[in-house]
């Protein structure tokens, strides 16, 4: 009677070992989820300064992110966003990156596809996949705003914000 | 306890931009490109780090909690908000000591 259990503890921890999913098998899955295909190994993701030639993907991933999801009819203003996007950051990158007017950072995290062993799986995503610039930005903060602290914000709205 | 000073939010270093692609969403991108963030405002020898999210982005504001931010100004509370969508929460971090 004693041994029983003990034995239905056994029992559970095999059936729960047997079941489990790792981690990284539970991501590929998430990815799959998501319309990318199956790949045995984690795509390896690194992060580094942007470069000029990144600018249209970022200008991409950007207007993407903060304006989209785009129906069919938008296609236009989908394209124009893009445009405006590409022609800030164009801009930025010139001013504070390459002649460092300002503190200023652009990192991108990118997809590295030899680290996949399926090439169709590098295939079917993009190579950058995430963006972050950091800096001296403008406040978003509309003028001259009163705290509840008591205390007043010089802020301007002079640039446009596109948010994070 | 925040200074006077840091309200002078023109002169903060902030994050401006943070995407990620959506097929790579919740791997920790995001967080770890913060985290890169916070390692170049270190660099920079700045004690303050940043960033305006939507009300609604209720995954970044988590994200940012838990990575140690904290609100300092939530637009629904001002007065004198000019029209300009979703409000946004303002939240920062000390980076240096």
């Amino acid at each position: 009677m004693l041994l029983w259990p003990l034995l239905v503890s056994c029992f559970t921890l095999c059936l729960c070992t047997a079941l489990h999913i790792p981690y990284r098998e539970k991501q590929h899955l998430r990815g799959m989820n998501n319309g990318r295909l199956f790949s045995s190994v984690k795509p390896a993701i690194s992060y580094r300064n942007a470069r000029e030639q990144d600018l249209p993907q970022v200008a991409r991933l950007v207007s993407d992110t903060f304006s989209g999801p785009y129906a069919l009819h938008q296609l236009l203003q989908k394209e124009k966003d893009y445009k405006s996007s590409l022609e800030q950051f164009n801009d930025r990158y010139d001013k504070f990156i390459l002649q460092r007017r300002k503190k200023h950072a652009m990192v991108v995290s990118v997809h590295d596809p030899l680290a996949s062993t399926n090439s169709s799986d590098a295939a079917a995503v993009t190579d950058l996949c995430g963006f972050l610039e950091l800096g001296v930005l403008p406040s978003p903060v509309p003028v001259n705003v009163s705290l509840p602290v008591g205390v007043t914000i010089l802020a301007t709205t002079d640039q446009p914000y596109l948010g994070s | 306890m925040i200074s006077h000073s840091l309200y002078a939010l023109n002169s903060l270093t902030s994050i401006g931009n943070l995407a990620v692609d959506e097929a790579y969403r919740r791997r920790g991108i995001a967080t770890k490109l913060i985290k890169v963030a916070e390692k170049i405002v270190e660099k920079w020898g700045d004690k303050y780090l940043f960033a305006g999210v939507d009300c609604t982005n209720e995954g970044a504001i988590a994200m940012y909690l838990r990575l140690g931010y904290k609100v300092v100004l939530d637009e629904r509370d001002l007065i004198n908000r000019t029209a300009r969508g979703i409000p946004r929460l303002f939240i920062m971090k000390t980076i240096a000591s």
